[in-house]
């Protein structure tokens, strides 16, 4: 027991002070910025998940990878700017020349404003979107101080967050969380491969259905999506942002 | 004479004619001239009183009632009529071809019993005992095959039983020199003793109540709760006449708190891990019996050590418990019948929920569980309370020995208290709640009216005085005045009654309060079972009534006398593996059993004179004849 | 009265405490003081979903629950040493009505019929059997040396300070056995872990596992109000009688804070041993009961 106290003294008080606007170091992959003349074709033929089809740089689709800044730096860079989340579709697609996300109408009923409990689902992804979720409840970044919580049961959930692409082997499952969640919910995707199957897009080994039937409210992407993106993303729904 | 008992007497006629109906009709009529003649005597003064003159041996036979036997009579005479209205539905569900020697025997059984509590005289009074368990056992058999093994090993116990009865009689006999109910105060330790045991194996104690799991289960439900509410009474009837007139020391009172704490105990144990929905139900009698003889210890204590509250409260407890008992188990067992009746099976692993499918009679079940929990808003948690402030009243004793079995009963209670909860949710949940566990309880359907009925009338009779406790109170006040116990102290516990309605009262308003707000202000939706979306959920994957009881299995080990068989292949990936576990009665299978095959084993070695030829059986009745008649005129 | 207005407020209030507790051991900021509450309300907004073969049971099985709860703490003396109802041997009533909570929500969480219900109400129930003598040994050892008959009476006026040193060890033996007893029945560390809802720890969060929205939000409060009422016990215990408010919430934020590091310390005990630690309480009872019957009976 002295071995704890012992620990924690010489931790100290790490917390990150204010996750909302901390500055993040600046070789982190955020938000992409265009350049005006930027040639998307040409990018395109180099983007492994084609992110560059409709005009301009879909961040659904983007996996972060940086093989398009490093080839052609005048073109696209990647600015350590987290907030990326957006709740619509269309909304996250990076015209060139575009600065910033538009900003996002959707906020959550007031009931929520302190208090959400999210209901975590893994369908079948590489697990770092998973592992990210679990770090925004560290110590460091710590989710539940703005009154989010991770809930095991989706019945005492008020949103499902998705990772992964949707397997066929988890549809079902993934419907029937869904399912038993009650009114009021949400749907959120977070991460790269939920938004749009990531790299394993057009696979037959997955089958995204139920994005057809469920709307979600909120998109967080990023391959994996930061801890602080996914905090800003969420308390800004909560809050709505600034 | 009476007029209930002439009725009750002409009942038997329709009963010989097949007319259950009538039969029915002329026991109510007959019971309820009898409660009203018992009510007098409880109430008013006047006891009746007829004097049988017959000639000797016998005696002069007195035919009277006391405030104790009006006490019993009114259970009978509430109890029985509900129970033979029962049977009559019960009869047109389960046919059987005996139905005239059935309602014959049933009637007589009734009619004994009542007229127990008139005699006092014990040789008319052992015959009416013979009476009694004799058509029991007929009762019991039901013209099954099946019930014969169970029956016949109810009817030897209660012979043994008799036996004692007969010793204890006897030697009271040579001590007072009358056969009068009067000539058993103040007798010697060992007459005393014998008939207390031999009425302890009528009551259920330990380890004399083997009989009462073997016996109930296989009895038709309206013989297996009136045998369990009402014959098991007769027995507590007994050893409460012969407390009531006998002076009792402090190691005695000491020797039967422990003997009644082992026998609920015991009774317990095996409650948790039976399968059978009757069997249950008979080890929770055993069990509330036990309670019931806790109460009386605590009364006897409060006596001893000169705590009137203590004494007071002790015997009001164990009255109203012997009182609410015979309601509540009664419900449960006619509960059981209809459960038996919709699924066809008692075993418990095969039910599930039944409450979809007979919701009448799971609300109703779940008012009797309540009841035997001993749960507020029910009569079984009136009288645990009254034993339990009995108990509160022990520490102001002046002596340590005085206080310390007060202080053990405590603890005792308050434990089988706790794990009767536990055996009772148990059975409650895997019947009722869940998902059926195979077709039987599938397809089971909510019964006819006459079914319900009783167990309708039951439940009210357990939420009402559950409610307003002075009801009941009102009624025993009489008994405790007889028995010289103080008033005034009784009177302060009708009070605190009274408060606990008006504490009932917040509850009941609170609950309303929140469930009307809820029905108010929530929107509902159906889903499946959240099971982490596993797509193959099956109705086994429920608990079962084993496991349910694993974690306190842990503590219960060493007194659960259990065999089990294991067949599991050998290979790393067995394709079969069979686990059957069965909970034994130990007193049955260790002391019982063993006694009986050696007796039957020595008798076997006189098989050589079952030779068949009238003759010979003859000459052997002839030559111990001779040998008695030289051993009691002796060589003169 | 002040009793009725500490039961509405006080209890997510005080279990607040607990994640504060917690945060600071860990070096997290945390859930706020009132992230209870706040849960609370938004639970209340939110519909429910009810398994198919859920019957009347789950539906009322909340309701019933709390307001046994309530009508419990009706007896219990909070802020005020006086209770709002009090008769003598109101105690059995109010450990019955607990058990009656106990008991109705045991029956819903089997109502589900899935698998982890009857594991974790077999645990639950198995656990807290052994309380029930343990607290009426408690209360007859404590009649025994106050005198009083009532539950608001008798832990009023316990004194700890007075009346001889070995007083003073029967009372804090007392104080841990009820503490072991709050542990158990409100289910936190070391017997069941209220955080996660694991296998492992699915005792008391697996009977909830099945509700949400308004019977939701109605358990934890439950669950708040119940321990609430075991610390304030313990608090009346500790605090000599007739001492002003401010020691009795002292003592009581003391009790919480102990919880939440004993929360941080230590991880769940094997099911074995929690078995076995269960009957730490009725053990203590025992010996304390042996040392007030020695000290008043005058038998050595």
């Amino acid at each position: 027991m002295l071995n704890f106290f012992q620990a924690r003294i010489r931790h100290g008080y790490q917390a990150i002070p204010d996750p909302l606007t901390v500055g993040i170091d600046s070789a982190f992959p955020g938000l992409p910025e265009l350049a005006e003349d930027a040639d998307l074709t040409l990018l395109n033929e180099l983007c492994p998940t084609k992110a560059f089809e409709d005009d301009g740089l879909d961040l659904g689709r983007c996996i972060f990878c940086g093989l398009c800044s490093r080839k052609y730096p005048e073109m696209v860079t990647f600015t350590p700017n987290y907030k990326m989340a957006a709740d619509s579709r269309q909304k996250l697609i990076m015209a060139p020349g575009q600065r910033t996300l538009p900003r996002m109408d959707f906020v959550l009923p007031r009931q929520f404003r302190y208090s959400f409990a999210l209901r975590s689902v893994s369908a079948a992804g590489c697990n770092a979107c998973e592992m990210e979720l679990g770090a925004s409840n560290n110590v460091n970044f710590d989710i539940s101080r703005y009154g989010v919580d991770i809930v095991a049961s989706p019945r005492h959930a008020d949103a499902l967050i998705l990772t992964g692409p949707i397997s066929h082997n988890m549809a079902d499952a993934l419907s029937e969380t869904w399912h038993a969640i009650p009114e009021p919910k949400y749907l959120i995707l977070c991460g790269t491969c939920a938004i749009s199957g990531g790299l394993f897009a057009g696979s037959e080994a997955i089958d995204r259905a139920f994005l057809k039937h469920w709307q979600p409210c909120l998109y967080i992407p990023g391959c994996p999506a930061h801890p602080l993106s996914i905090i800003s993303a969420i308390v800004s729904i909560m809050r709505g942002s600034k | 004479m009476s007029i209930g008992i002439l009725i009750l007497f002409i009942a038997l006629i329709p009963a010989l004619w097949k007319r259950s109906d009538y039969f029915v009709i002329l026991w109510i009529l007959g019971s309820s001239f009898l409660a009203y003649e018992y009510m007098e005597v409880l109430y008013s003064r006047s006891v009746q009183d007829f004097i049988l003159v017959m000639p000797p041996p016998v005696g002069s036979v007195s035919i009277a009632l006391n405030k104790l036997s009006a006490f019993f009579g009114v259970i009978f005479a509430l109890g029985l009529p509900v129970g033979m209205f029962y049977g009559h539905f019960y009869l047109k569900e389960h046919p059987i071809d005996a139905l005239r020697s059935h309602l014959f025997w049933l009637g007589v059984m009734g009619l004994s019993m009542h007229c127990l509590l008139w005699i006092r005289h014990s040789l008319i009074f052992l015959m009416f005992w013979e009476l009694m368990s004799l058509s029991s056992f007929f009762c019991v058999l039901f013209s099954k095959r099946s019930n014969r093994e169970a029956g016949l090993n109810y009817l030897i116990t209660m012979q043994v039983g008799a036996a004692f009865l007969i010793a204890g009689f006897a030697m009271a006999y040579n001590q007072s020199g009358t056969f009068d109910f009067s000539g058993f105060e103040k007798m010697n330790t060992l007459p005393m003793y014998l008939i207390l045991i031999g009425f302890a194996f009528k009551a259920g104690i330990f380890p004399f109540a083997s009989w009462l799991p073997q016996a109930h289960p296989v009895a038709p439900a309206h013989v297996s709760g009136i045998m369990s509410s009402m014959l098991v009474k007769t027995g507590f009837y007994g050893i409460l006449l012969i407390i009531s007139i006998n002076p009792f020391s402090l190691l005695e009172i000491g020797f039967f708190c422990l003997v009644f704490s082992i026998s609920a105990f015991w009774a317990v144990c095996h409650l948790l891990s039976e399968r059978n929905l009757k069997r249950v139900l008979a080890y929770s009698t055993v069990e509330n019996v036990g309670i019931a003889g806790l109460g009386v210890c605590a009364g006897l204590l409060g006596l001893q050590a000169n705590l009137p509250n203590m004494a007071m409260l002790g015997f009001t407890g164990a009255f109203l418990h012997l009182f609410f008992h015979s309601i509540f188990k009664a419900q449960l067992f006619y509960s059981s019948g209809n459960i038996l009746s919709a699924t066809g099976t008692l075993d418990i692993d095969e039910m599930g929920a039944l409450a979809k499918r007979m919701p009448y009679t799971a609300v109703m079940t779940l008012i009797g569980i309540m009841a035997i929990s001993a749960l507020p808003l029910t009569n079984g948690f009136i009288s645990e309370f009254t034993i339990f402030k009995a108990m509160f009243e022990a520490p102001a004793a002046a002596h340590l020995s005085q206080l310390m079995p007060g202080l053990m009963i405590l603890a005792v209670l308050a434990f089988i208290g706790a794990l009767a909860i536990i055996a009772f949710i148990r059975i409650y949940a895997i019947v009722f709640l869940g998902s059926p566990r195979s077709a039987a309880a599938e397809n089971a359907c909510e019964l006819r009216r006459g079914l319900r009925l009783p167990i309708a009338v039951l439940s009210l009779a357990i939420l009402l005085p559950g409610i307003l406790p002075n009801i009941a109170l009102r009624f025993v006040k009489p008994l405790i005045r007889w028995f010289g116990l103080d008033m005034k102290h009784f009177a302060f516990l009708q009070f605190q009654a009274l408060q606990i309605s008006y504490v009932y009262l917040i509850l009941l308003v609170l609950f309303a309060v929140f469930y009307i707000v809820r029905k108010l202000l929530v929107k509902e939706k159906r889903g499946a079972t959240w099971a982490c979306a596993y797509p193959r959920v099956t109705p086994r994957m429920q608990s079962s009534s084993i496991t349910y009881i694993q974690p306190l299995a842990y503590f219960l080990k060493p007194f659960m006398y259990k065999k089990s068989r294991r067949v599991k292949e050998e290979e790393v990936f067995a394709t079969k593996v069979e686990y059957d576990e069965q909970h034994l009665d130990a007193v049955w299978e260790i002391i019982v059993r063993p006694v009986s095959k050696a007796i039957s084993r020595f008798l076997l070695l006189f098989s050589r004179i079952h030779n068949g030829k009238t003759n010979s059986y003859i000459a052997w009745g002839l030559a111990f004849l001779v040998i008695l008649l030289v051993w009691v005129v002796g060589f003169r | 009265m002040i009793n009725i207005l500490s039961i509405i407020f006080f209890p997510l209030l005080f279990m607040g405490i607990i994640h504060r507790v917690k945060a600071i051991m860990v070096g997290r900021k945390g859930k706020s003081l009132w992230q209870n509450q706040r849960d609370f309300f938004k639970l209340l907004q939110k519909d429910e979903v009810l398994s198919q073969s859920a019957t009347i049971i789950s539906r009322m099985a909340p309701a019933l629950s709390l307001a046994a709860t309530i009508t419990a703490a009706l007896f219990v003396p909070f802020l005020s040493t006086k209770a709002v109802l009090s008769f003598r041997g109101d105690f059995i009533l109010v450990m019955y009505l607990f058990t009656l909570s106990k008991g109705i929500m045991a029956l819903a969480a089997m109502d589900s019929g899935s698998s982890f219900q009857g594991m974790g109400t077999s645990r639950e129930l198995s656990f807290t059997a052994f309380l029930e003598p343990a607290f009426f040994l408690i209360i007859a050892a404590l009649i025994l040396s106050v005198g009083a008959g009532s539950l608001s009476a008798i832990f009023a006026l316990q004194n700890v300070v007075s009346a001889g040193i070995w007083n003073v060890f029967a009372s804090l033996f007392i104080a841990i056995a009820l503490y072991i007893i709050l542990l158990v029945e409100s289910c936190r560390v070391p017997f069941d872990d209220p955080a996660t809802h694991l296998e492992l720890t699915m005792i008391h969060e697996v009977m909830v596992l099945d509700y949400s929205g308004f019977s939701l939000a109605v358990i934890h409060y439950t669950g708040a109000l119940k321990i609430f009422i075991y610390a304030s016990l313990i608090s009346h215990l500790i605090i000599p009688p007739y001492s002003s408010a401010v020691w009795y919430l002292l003592v009581l934020a003391i009790v919480y804070i102990f919880t939440g590091v004993l929360e941080s310390l230590m991880a769940r005990f094997r099911m074995n041993r929690n078995l076995e630690l269960v009957l730490v309480p009725l053990s203590i009872a025992m010996l304390t009961l042996t040392i007030l019957l020695v000290l008043n009976t005058g038998v050595w």
